[in-house]
């Protein structure tokens, strides 16, 4: 014991000592290196506007509205008194993260895109930097849908970065279009600015508010029991009310996907699901996180609670769609939904209020989760 | 005196890293292309290897037999990321094209066979001597790979095109070519170190 304390202090001490080495020479380094990149930025600015004289810097000036995605820098290009167009160097998630320069010219169009950097997958996801999928964003009008599918050819083996990178240019370079129009007599556009959704979990609030809109809410935790299932835990339930009538229960349930999960049920008077959202997971960010995606969570809008909840990739004739590569996670929604559903719809038989269900309603089988996949 | 030049020439022929060890090569095959990086990284990896060695052959006694490896990684790791904050401020270009190289000293073998063979049961000057042997014969093989590689891949002799375009073997530029030169240079200084055992030997 005794020398395993003074072991850690030793090597406390040295990490300590290590560290403040480190910050002094950090703090001596940090302006040069952000004017090195200052200066590597800058020619790159003259590459891609040759003619243009003088940069003015207008960083601050733009906000990007997204959380995720950054404008680090913005510059305005100026040949002698014209202004050729702007530059915009912004940062966002890819598969993991990028970072390049945007140039737009006065006529909405996309001028050209420089990578400065790219985290993702070498050989995969740094395609998008390269030939051809970057030389598809050249010319092209930053009111376009910049949908993969469409209008951009996504490369095959990296779709999320070529989404992602197709979002960014399209955010950064309408951004920029609007910019100009405001301040310098750019082409301004008649299209709305294009919203990037960021899949996240939704908290319990905007679940409520978007399973049951306008309605009130008593809670009505623990009078929902599970008396079904031992692996999924209920966690939260709430009674909706619109003008003193019941019009459905939530029920929030916690259980395995494929790490663990928490979703709320929301289940109307006629045993029908009002829908589905997630609240929580810790499910890997590559696969299982998908369930966060309306794509996925909307398809148990309406669905009755007396439906089998069976995932059609593991079980023959399921009615639930795998999220491809998360087959387990889906198991794992499909089961919550199920058995809160089924509670939340013999608690609203209960109060007299919800349809009673029919006899072979219970008892049910659900998916078996493989302990490996 | 004889002894720190026995100690710092071993490491430039005899024991040298690359040629006869043969450790720490991921990094000196692939930012050999040009001489520029071959310098640089030479440079910087000798800077990381000499200062480590000092530090760690200064406060041998003071580090626990049972931790030595943790210690000297943090030693190491705190050398290299001031190389690479100094490369990066200094050398923008040097610093992005040597890339992941940099951060990637701190797991050279070279460095980490060292400490812990030669520093960490030896003097501060043996160890300097060392170091600069051991850094020097990492070095000049790096220049002479990248110097092959540069005039036979690009036709370039320190950057000045020499070789008109449409005669440059583009095989060497390449990571196989890379490991050709590199085999060539091994077999070489195999031979110069048995010609001069056999001189040894004859006295």
């Amino acid at each position: 014991m005794k020398t395993m304390i003074r072991l850690s202090f030793v090597m406390a001490l040295y990490a300590t000592v290590a560290c403040v080495g480190l910050s002094f020479v950090y703090i001596a380094t940090a302006p040069r290196i952000a004017a090195a990149e200052g200066e590597a930025v800058k020619s790159a600015l003259g590459e891609i506007f040759p003619e243009a004289s003088d940069f003015i810097d207008v960083t601050g000036k733009l906000e990007s509205g997204s959380d995720s995605i950054v404008f680090d820098r913005a510059y305005v290009a100026m040949a002698g008194s014209a202004v050729s167009g702007m530059v915009l160097q912004v940062t966002g998630p890819t598969y993991n993260s990028s970072t390049m320069l945007v140039a737009v010219d006065m006529a909405r169009r996309i001028q050209a895109v420089r990578f400065l950097s790219n985290l993702d997958t070498p050989g995969l996801g740094t395609k998008t930097a390269e030939s051809p999928f970057i030389d598809q964003f050249f010319s092209k009008s930053v009111d376009d849908g910049f949908a993969t599918g469409s209008d951009v050819v996504a490369i095959s083996g990296a779709t999320i970065s070529s989404k992602a990178v197709s979002n960014i240019l399209r955010l950064a370079g309408f951004e920029g279009s609007e910019y100009l129009a405001l301040n310098y007599g750019g082409l301004s556009g008649s299209g709305k600015a294009p919203s990037v959704a960021e899949l996240a979990p939704m908290p319990l609030d905007a679940s409520l508010a978007d399973l049951f809109p306008g309605a009130e809410f008593s809670d009505v935790t623990g009078k929902v029991a599970n008396t079904v299932e031992r692996s999924v835990v209920f966690t939260g339930a709430w009674l909706a009310k619109k003008d003193g009538k019941a019009i459905g229960v939530a029920v929030q349930a916690k259980g395995q996907t494929y790490k663990a999960s928490t979703i709320l049920v929301g289940v109307k008077l006629d045993r029908t699901l009002a829908g589905v959202r997630i609240n929580e997971t810790s499910d890997s960010k590559k696969y299982g996180f998908t369930m966060v995606s309306p794509e996925f969570y909307g398809t148990f809008t309406g669905k009755p609670v007396d439906d089998p909840y069976l995932v059609g990739k593991a079980t023959e004739g399921g009615d639930v769609d795998a999220i491809s590569g998360s087959t387990i996670s889906t198991m794992g929604v499909a089961n919550m939904a199920k058995v809160a559903g089924y509670e939340g719809a013999v608690y609203l038989a209960s109060l007299s209020a919800g349809k009673k269900g029919p006899p072979a309603a219970s008892p049910f089988v659900l998916n078996v989760i493989p302990e490996e996949e | 005196m004889r002894k720190y030049i026995d100690l710092f020439t071993n490491g430039i022929l005899k024991e040298n890293p690359l040629l006869v060890i043969m450790i720490g090569l991921c990094s000196s095959l692939a930012v050999t292309t040009n001489i520029a990086n071959g310098i640089g990284m030479g440079v910087a990896m000798t800077f990381v290897l000499l200062m480590s060695e000092v530090i760690i052959s200064l406060f041998r006694s003071l580090i626990p037999n049972s931790i030595r490896i943790p210690v000297f990684i943090i030693i190491i790791a705190a050398f290299t990321t001031i190389v690479d904050l100094v490369m990066k401020a200094y050398t923008p270009a040097l610093s992005k094209a040597m890339g992941v190289f940099i951060p990637l000293i701190v797991v050279n073998c070279i460095i980490m066979g060292r400490v812990e063979a030669f520093s960490y049961k030896k003097t501060v000057a043996d160890s300097v001597a060392d170091s600069l042997g051991m850094g020097l014969g990492y070095t000049w093989v790096l220049c002479a790979i990248s110097i092959i590689r540069e005039f036979l891949g690009a036709g370039k002799f320190f950057g000045f095109k020499i070789v008109p375009d449409g005669y440059q073997i583009g095989f060497f530029s390449q990571p196989p070519g890379g490991f050709f030169v590199f085999a060539l240079l091994i077999s070489a200084v195999l031979a110069i170190n048995k010609a001069i055992e056999k001189k040894g030997g004859k006295k």
